[in-house]
């Protein structure tokens, strides 16, 4: 089974990117210019490593590999992973690992750094340390990307990673980060919905009031680059035929870019339900910080690690065509 | 009873027991409504239900024509004003004139304010009236139960054993005994910056020590591992409920609204919705669900009333 078949096509960059074998062709061209590498912090992982190896072997990017040389070589060992090709830094422990990984993005060594195995709290907080100037926005958040067949644009779901129950401003930043990677996405003006359960703006839902004021502020400027629009609901957001029958007047509706949900719950939970009952592929990623930090889990299958990845090149590539 | 395999055993068993006691006198509040109507005939073809109609006449009938739906033989109360198409909906129920109650064009909260209003003889012992949503995905190929979705808002902890409870009469009516109950949250690591993590950490302590009755609960449980074996396994989630969850809990209204049109939407699911917590449930689909879907809820009401 050639699983990446789809992929080999040569990508029109031009274009926005409609799912994942996209986001991967887009990864590979660019590290065709320039091998994009990943600092991967407490590489002791097994996850990590797969995605990794196979990232390399797919020519998405290369991978700087820090932590204690012979537990990684081990686990590689076991896993039947040839990690040969991967420089190696050593760190001692986490922080250590850490702080390491964030240095090396500082100095432009690195173009991504990638959650092993430690707390993404630690690994936060040594890529904004001061002394490293990686910090771009005040709210780090997190961004799954998901690629649904039957859905005709990928779909940018967030905050179901970072910020539990975001206030009305870290919900703007969050809004804010999203744009910055669907940008990256090739989608110059993305379409965000503001997610709730109903369209109308009822007075005993204090989240979809919220949604409400979010929209005019978007609709007066105060949010750039975006069409933002709420309170939708998920069928109003993302079918085109629902908007239509129920007489929805919204640029946004049943065309949806971006969803934003009001707490890790909400965003978590779709996610989940749209990779389990919708066959999703999804690729995760951190965003706020000047590099794009990037985390897999064990559970995730390969190609959702490998478009993780991939998401994370495409992103760095873009912030750093942003700062030039 | 024993577990029903699918919506086509549900109807199945509904229309037996219909045959047996007599079809259902069903009430569609709001009547203007070209899917309710087709579900109302093949559901009436069907032995289940006879139903009256609560709205403009005239207007119930061009829709009917233009859909190409037979309703001569449905009976048809005439009200065209939306408050007082639903309060007279809710009358018929009090009254003891009709057995059920299904939401026609009006918002959810517009029927669900009359008959609180209106409605003495719908109340029933239950304190609360939640909703729930009633699927067969594909990917799982057996019934699963999400609640609240669709009327309350912000849940308190003390409200999510009634919660609970009512879904588990739902689950009753599917032939589960015994049902395995989700609290989802976004881990299964009980974090003490995590309220709702915490809240499903005291729900099933409170549910270990009986004080939920009928169900096995435990949360908190992110939904892969909720659902999922072999995600229950990886992450090492011990338990009853881990990986084979019949109902999920949600923490607000938001969540399981989005989690329950995702699953219809792009998990290809069918599914039904209902208001427990009245004597009968109010049956309550979602816009842009199916006729498939009206038909399997006013099924599953039908094996709910007594």
């Amino acid at each position: 089974m050639d699983l990446f078949a789809k992929i080999r096509m040569t990508p029109n960059t031009s274009e926005p990117l409609r799912d994942w074998q996209g986001i991967i062709a887009r990864a590979q061209e660019i590290s065709r210019q320039r091998m994009r590498r990943v600092a991967v912090a407490a590489a002791e992982d097994s996850a990590v490593l797969q995605a990794v190896v196979e990232a390399k072997a797919q020519g998405i990017a290369d991978a700087i590999l820090i932590g204690n040389r012979d537990k990684i070589s081990r686990i590689a060992e076991q896993l039947h992973l040839d990690i040969s090709s991967f420089s190696h830094k050593a760190a001692d422990d986490v922080d250590a690992a850490a702080s390491r990984a964030a240095k090396l993005a500082a100095s432009g060594e690195a173009d991504i750094v990638m959650k092993g195995f430690l707390p993404t709290s630690k690994l936060l907080k040594a890529v904004l340390a001061k002394e490293h100037g990686l910090k771009r926005s005040e709210v780090i958040s997190h961004c799954a990307v998901l690629s649904i067949e039957t859905y005709p644009r990928l779909l940018n779901i967030t905050d179901g990673g970072m910020i539990v129950n975001p206030d009305f401003s870290q919900k703007i930043k969050i809004i804010e980060n999203a744009v910055t990677v669907s940008k990256a996405l090739g989608i110059a003006r993305p379409k965000v919905a503001l997610l709730a359960a109903t369209d109308v703006v009822n007075p005993h839902m204090p989240r979809a009031m919220e949604d409400a004021v979010i929209a005019k502020m978007a609709d007066r400027g105060q949010i750039q680059d975006a069409i933002v629009d709420g309170p939708l609901s998920l069928d109003a957001a993302t079918l085109p035929t629902v908007a239509e029958l129920f007489g929805i007047e919204s640029p946004v509706a049943g065309q949806a870019d971006v969803l934003v949900t009001n707490s890790i719950e909400e965003g978590n939970i779709i996610s989940k339900s749209l990779i389990l009952f919708g066959g999703a592929v999804f690729c995760g990623v951190i965003v706020g910080a000047a590099v794009p930090v990037s985390l897999v889990s064990r559970s995730d299958p390969p190609k959702n690690k490998l478009a993780s990845v991939a998401m994370a090149v495409v992103l760095s590539d873009y912030l750093q065509r942003g700062a030039a | 009873m024993n577990r029903l395999k699918d919506f086509d055993e549900l109807r199945s068993v509904a229309i037996q027991k219909a045959r047996q006691s007599g079809a259902l006198k069903l009430v569609l509040a709001c009547a203007e409504h070209p899917y309710g109507l087709k579900a109302l005939r093949e559901a009436t073809d069907l032995g289940m239900i006879l139903p009256i109609l609560v709205g403009n006449a005239d207007r119930i009938r061009q829709l009917a024509e233009e859909n190409q739906v037979r309703i001569t033989d449905f009976e048809i109360v005439n009200e065209g004003q939306l408050q007082r198409a639903a309060a007279e909906s809710v009358h018929l129920i009090a009254s003891g004139q009709a057995d059920l109650l299904m939401k026609g064009k009006m918002m959810a909260y517009e029927l669900l304010e009359a008959a609180l209003h209106n409605g003495i003889g719908l109340k029933s012992d239950k304190r609360l009236w939640t909703h729930v949503g009633i699927f067969w995905p594909q990917w799982l190929s057996r019934f699963l139960l999400v609640t609240d979705g669709g009327v309350v808002i912000d849940p308190k902890l003390e409200e999510v054993p009634q919660i609970i409870d009512n879904a588990v009469e739902v689950a009753e009516a599917l032939g589960m005994e015994k049902p395995r109950v989700a609290l989802l949250a976004a881990v299964e690591t009980v974090y003490p910056n995590m309220p709702v993590a915490m809240g499903g950490a005291i729900i099933s302590k409170m549910a270990e020590r009986g004080q939920i009755r009928d169900a096995v609960v435990d949360g908190p449980l992110s939904l892969d591992v909720a659902l999922s074996e072999e995600a229950a396994r990886e992450k090492k989630v011990g338990g009853e409920v881990a990986g084979r969850a019949d109902i999920l809990v949600v923490n607000k209204i938001e969540v399981g609204n989005a989690l329950c049109k995702s699953i219809f939407i792009f998990g290809n699911a069918r599914s039904a919705g209902l208001v427990v917590g009245p004597k009968a449930p109010i049956i309550l689909t979602s816009r842009s669900e199916s006729v498939d879907a009206i038909i399997n809820s006013i099924a599953l009401a039908v094996m709910m009333v007594n």
